[in-house]
């Protein structure tokens, strides 16, 4: 196996991951202050108002930040397991794909910061943007399925040319999670294309709000399946070759991806639970639906849990939890995704409570759900990217994970979980009494709501300070490697036990996955939507910034 | 009748020597030790069930 | 088809039961016991720009329904609610039926410290009942951002 990595194909990743830390580091500072903000410690200056940062905020962290780095580290799995380095073909598409999305992402961004476009990272209607906001968003999206078709186009390659081999295990992933996106994508373009851009140009009066926001969400959900999924190749493959162990099961990985690839998305209406218009059957279909999905997470944490056992009990583990000591805690390339890892266990707890149907009442619109949210992707996804982003830049660079920098990552990894731990930990409180999200200082007339309420927003911006430090260690950390010393860095790539049983060929049958995944969606979808479309009325634009 | 089988089921047990595994816990058909996973995921199963049983206690006490 | 460990065939049933129980309880209770998430009943029900010539929506008002029971037919609007806590007024032990649309964005309903929590469409009515049995002033505020005034967007009941 070539241990280089093609220095082409290092360019391009290399370009998504520093894109991505820009857009972090800029969406940070918005976090930031409006932490500070909400709990009363600063005042923002006369020009930018807290709902434009957050507005920035949304978009740079859950839709750029996030983008740009899975594409650039799927990019790198591919190059790396099909073949050692891209087509041009591949590369092709996946720098197009990278410059579109850089376009919209910079089109976006200005948009956001001249107040044209207050409308937050969900953009409901009918609350109306300027029309370029729009179309930065078009251009973000296909852009990302440019990248995408050059991941699929690397893998046929491969394909064809290993007929009736197994593929390896982070291509495949890979393929599904791009899978996964092109399907999910399909809500947002359409609403996007056929709705708010004909809308917002004035071609057309009015909009069906109640149907914007369903196709919103038919998108909204599976998207942080596709955060998610990429932590979790990491997880699977990644981690178990840093530990210096073997992968589980091969066949319940693939098979854990199908099922987060079929339940992730027929499921959108669960961010829909305390809307009118939308029949109380449906809704709770798509709650059943929702449960299937956390089954594929229940598989996963078993086989991470037995990865990490196997290979502590083989080095002389011994007892019910010995194992843990076997691990390698000061190693950040496993010490980042662990914590994320970790995390994800209170995360996914809310997230079940979140989906439980008339449960979400207690919930929904709180800062709990902020809470959440900056469990699973700003802490359990972001944390692996991190871990990621130490070994990635050197393997692309043709350099070397110093030590010190090692250390500097671990350090940039715990003041991450305090930071966090003081954030989001309040916001799930505060959440619980009913402080809603996404809005800006205010005590209600000195309610005595608020009064209960502003202490967890002042421990919420100690929260975002800490982390705003975390970011800048972070990213202080990119800068060294960057300029680290010239060396052969291992792209980790585990390999399964040799125990475990030969994959059936079911996973890669493309075909019946797309179909029984069009299937589910038109189960969930195809009444209530039609019903949406015919009855629902239009709604002017309003710009109330 | 059912006492004598327990006695002799009692009687085997002691036979045994303190530290070994019986027979019964050891990897049946060649599967591998994992004893700890168990223990973790069933851990992490409780956490996921006393969150939610909290929040629905707090859903009813709001109705 | 694909061997599984005894201990995770036990891990995935214990997982999926507790699931479906979970599910068992959500279902019973929103479709048997009138728990439920809140719902338009009809949906579609009215159009936003007609608001001022639709009955019971062109005049909003909080009335009595029977022995401390009340129905809230309200318009939320940016940024506020009508009516607004100068007719909001109940005695404690009283049950609110709300019903509540918008007359221009979506907006939030939510009072804190209840499960009152719903969003609020143009185009659409929703409904949330509760029983107000301590006496107090309940904030009503929107958790739906609508705005620059968002914040601001808020009103009261008052439970006597």
């Amino acid at each position: 196996m070539n241990p280089t990595f093609d220095r082409k194909d290092g360019r391009l990743v290399l370009a998504h991951l520093l894109f991505a830390y820009v857009a972090l580091l800029l969406g940070g500072v918005c976090g930031m202050l409006q932490s500070m903000v909400k709990s009363g410690s600063i005042t923002l200056p006369a020009n930018i108002g807290y709902y434009e940062l957050l507005t920035a905020h949304g978009v740079l962290m859950a839709l750029v930040f996030t983008t740009f780095f899975i594409i650039g580290f799927l990019y790198s799995g591919i190059s790396r397991t099909l073949g050692g380095s891209l087509t041009g073909v591949s590369r092709s598409l996946g720098w197009i794909g990278f410059t579109l999305m850089a376009a919209g992402t910079v089109l976006g961004v200005i948009m956001i910061l001249l107040n044209k476009a207050t409308v937050l990272y969900t953009f409901y209607a009918p609350l109306k943007a300027s029309p370029w906001f729009y179309i930065a968003l078009v251009l973000l999206v296909v852009g990302s399925w440019l990248s995408g078709y050059g991941i699929f186009a690397q893998y046929r390659t491969w394909r064809k040319a290993n007929t009736g081999k197994l593929s390896p295990l982070l291509a495949f992933m890979a393929v599904v999670t791009m899978l996964l996106w092109q399907i999910a994508t399909l809500g947002v373009a359409a609403t996007v294309l056929l709705q708010f851009i004909p809308w917002s140009f004035g071609w057309v009066e009015t909009i069906n709000v109640l149907l914007s926001r369903t196709l919103f969400w038919y998108f909204g959900h599976p998207l942080v399946y596709f955060w998610l999924m990429p932590a979790y190749m990491c997880w699977y493959v990644i981690v178990p070759k840093i530990i210096g162990g073997k992968i589980y099961s091969d066949a319940l990985a693939r098979l854990a991806f199908i099922l987060l690839l079929l339940f992730s998305i027929p499921v959108g209406f669960h961010h829909q639970l305390m809307e009118p218009g939308i029949a109380p059957f449906w809704k709770f279909l798509q709650v059943v639906l929702t449960f299937m999905v956390i089954v594929p997470s229940l598989i996963t944490a078993f086989s991470l849990f037995a990865t990490f056992e196997l290979n502590g009990r083989a080095r002389g583990a011994t007892g019910l939890f010995g194992w843990l000591k076997k691990l390698p805690w000061k190693d950040v390339r496993f010490f980042a995704p662990f914590m994320g890892m970790l995390v994800f266990i209170p995360a996914g707890a809310g997230g079940i409570i979140n989906a439980s149907n008339q449960m979400n009442a207690v919930v929904h619109n709180t800062l709990w759900v902020t809470g959440h949210f900056h469990l699973t992707v700003a802490t359990s996804v972001a944390l692996t990217f991190f871990g990621i982003g130490y070994w990635l830049i050197p393997v692309v660079t043709g350099r070397r994970l110093t030590k010190r920098l090692n250390n500097l990552g671990i350090i940039q990894v715990v003041t991450w979980c305090i930071g966090m731990l003081f954030m989001s930990g309040s916001m799930h409180i505060t959440g619980l009494f009913g402080d809603p999200r996404r809005t800006d200082y205010t005590t209600y007339n000195d309610s005595p709501e608020s009064i209960l309420w502003m202490p967890y927003h002042v421990a919420m911006a100690v929260g975002g300070i800490i982390l705003f430090i975390s970011l800048i260690v972070l990213l202080a950390a990119v800068v060294g490697l960057l300029l680290a010393p010239r060396g052969v860095e291992e792209y980790p790539i585990g390999e399964v036990i040799d125990t475990a049983e030969k994959t059936p060929k079911l996973f890669e049958r493309w075909g019946l996955w797309i179909g029984v995944s069009a299937a589910l969606i038109l189960i969930a979808y195809t009444i209530p939507l039609a019903d949406m479309i015919t009855g629902g009325t239009g709604s002017p634009g309003y710009k109330f910034w | 009748m059912a006492q004598s089988v327990k006695n002799i089921l009692q009687g085997e047990d002691r036979k045994e020597k303190p530290g070994a595994v019986p027979a019964s816990e050891q990897p049946s058909s060649g599967e591998p030790q994992l004893k700890g996973t168990f223990a973790s995921v069933m851990l992490l199963g409780a956490f996921l069930l006393a969150a939610w049983v909290a929040v629905f206690i707090l859903y009813l006490y709001r109705k | 088809m694909m061997h599984i460990h005894r201990l995770e065939k036990i891990w995935l049933t214990f997982g999926m039961a507790m699931l479906a129980v979970f599910l068992l309880i959500l279902g019973l209770s929103a479709f048997t016991m009138g728990m439920d998430t809140p719902n338009s009943g009809h949906d579609h029900s009215v159009h936003a720009a007609k608001l001022s010539e639709t009955p019971p929506f062109d005049h909003p008002a909080i009335t009595q329904i029977g022995d401390r029971e009340y129905e809230a037919v309200m318009t939320a609007w940016a940024f506020g609610y009508s009516p607004d806590q100068d007719q909001l007024v109940v005695p404690a032990g009283s049950t609110v039926h709300f019903s509540v649309t918008s007359s221009d964005v979506v907006h939030g309903f939510e009072i804190p410290g209840t499960n009152v929590n719903m969003m609020v469409l143009p185009g659409e009515v929703n409904h949330v009942s509760h029983k107000f049995d301590e006496p107090g002033e309940y904030l009503i505020l929107c958790n739906e951002y609508c705005g620059i005034g968002h914040q601001a967007m808020f009103t009261k009941l008052i439970v006597t």
